[in-house]
């Protein structure tokens, strides 16, 4: 005994040859495309909420060269941690000589995965130096540095210290950002499959 | 409910929920694995110091850095190095469990200093692949990397000792470190003057 669905219905569509569309329920759509973002928005805000509570701008990151074998691969994924500055140095030491972190050189953008291989720090307060070097590296990363710098200032250009890792994982980004019609590809699919 | 298109969806889904409960249960499980390592032996043998400058004549003239060669990181200013040699001898076998892909070990060396309070630098360091390459015994092994201060001098400085890590690289899950073994404290010696061989302690 239920009511019948009322259909959109108008001249104006049966004349454009949209008639199909009075099939289209709006609040559907509309409750579809409200689920859509809340699942973005949910994703974004866990992503963010893991960047506060990490205190690191990208708490985790995609390995992108060879640099660390055979420690981790091209495509390994790695969570950083960047809550060990402690640059009050006594009592707590901050990063100690033989992490891993990942750093920014000032000026470029690409992210580097190296260990520590040298720390000098001063009193508390005053910056905290370190090298870096890349196991499968031969020489230490002092050629990557900015021009006239010759360690890391740990505060301002280092952003976590890595403390998990996953493998495999993150390789699906990398052939994302290689090809990018890749993501196209995804996208498209991701619509079709809302739609139908 | 049966096209081949919801199937793979399920046989995809039911992978990925197995996969994560089995990368779980393998870091969580190997984190309260116990792990005794010993270290029998670490010394410091001999330490000498060099001195590197890229003004050599004009060092040279001024009485400084005697012996020195072109800098290695082309700046100006002249540079002192250490190159310490070493005893160690430790079994880390029992880091080595079902998720273990390899252990980084390293000798680091700690001295104090007047404007920079904190130094430590790795001298020597190994990647061990598998337990049966696990044990590490060295006599009188040269460092594989020589220690130049941030300052530029650090000769006579006292107080310093080596100090030998692990670095536990997990398959899956979270990162160990662990360190053991403290020498007494050795000094950098003055710098060698070229022709002369001593080695200092």
């Amino acid at each position: 005994h239920s009511r019948p669905k009322p259909q959109l219905r108008t001249a104006s569509m049966d004349a454009l040859g949209l008639s199909e569309l009075r099939h289209l329920k709006p609040r559907q759509l509309l409750s579809q495309v409200l689920n859509f973002a809340l699942i973005l928005s949910t994703a974004f805000m866990l992503w963010k909420g893991l960047s506060v509570a990490t205190d690191s701008p990208s708490p985790i990151v995609v390995v992108l060269s060879g640099s660390m074998e055979p420690a981790f691969q091209r495509g390994d994924l790695l969570f950083l941690w960047n809550r060990n500055l402690e640059l009050d140095n006594p009592p707590t030491p901050g990063t100690q000589v033989g992490e891993i972190v990942v750093y920014n050189v000032i000026g470029k953008d690409i992210p580097i995965v190296h260990r520590v291989v040298r720390k000098h720090q001063g009193p508390s307060k005053t910056p905290l130096h370190l090298l870096t070097k890349g196991d499968n590296n031969h020489a230490d990363d002092t050629e990557l540095y900015a021009r006239g710098r010759w360690y890391l200032d740990r505060e301002k250009e280092v952003i976590g210290s890595v403390v998990g890792y996953v493998p495999f994982v993150g390789y699906v980004t990398i052939m994302l950002s290689e090809h990018p019609w890749m993501k196209t590809v995804l996208l498209g699919i991701m619509g079709l499959l809302v739609i139908v | 409910m049966h096209s081949t298109l919801v199937r793979a969806q399920n046989v995809f889904g039911f992978f990925t929920t197995v996969a994560f409960f089995v990368a779980g249960l393998v870091s969580l499980t190997s984190l309260l694995y116990p792990a005794n390592v010993s270290v029998d032996v670490i010394r410091a043998n001999s330490v000498k110091m060099y001195c590197i400058s890229s003004f050599i004549s004009f060092s040279r003239a001024a009485g400084l850095c005697v012996g020195g060669r072109a800098h290695q990181y082309y700046a100006t200013k002249v540079q002192e190095y250490a190159v310490l040699n070493f005893d160690l001898e430790a079994d880390l076998s029992s880091l080595f469990n079902w998720n273990t892909k390899q252990v980084f070990a390293y000798v680091s060396a700690t001295y104090p200093g007047s404007k920079y309070t904190d130094n430590e630098v790795v001298i020597w360091d190994t990647i061990l692949p598998s337990r049966s390459a696990s044990k590490l015994i060295l006599k009188n092994e040269r460092a594989k990397y020589s220690i130049n201060d941030i300052t530029g001098k650090f000769a006579g400085r006292d107080d310093v000792t080596l100090s030998f890590h692990w670095n536990v690289q997990p398959h899956v899950g979270r990162l160990t470190w662990g360190v053991v073994g403290l020498t007494e404290g050795v000094k950098f010696p003055e710098v060698e003057k070229a022709g002369k061989k001593s080695a200092a302690k």
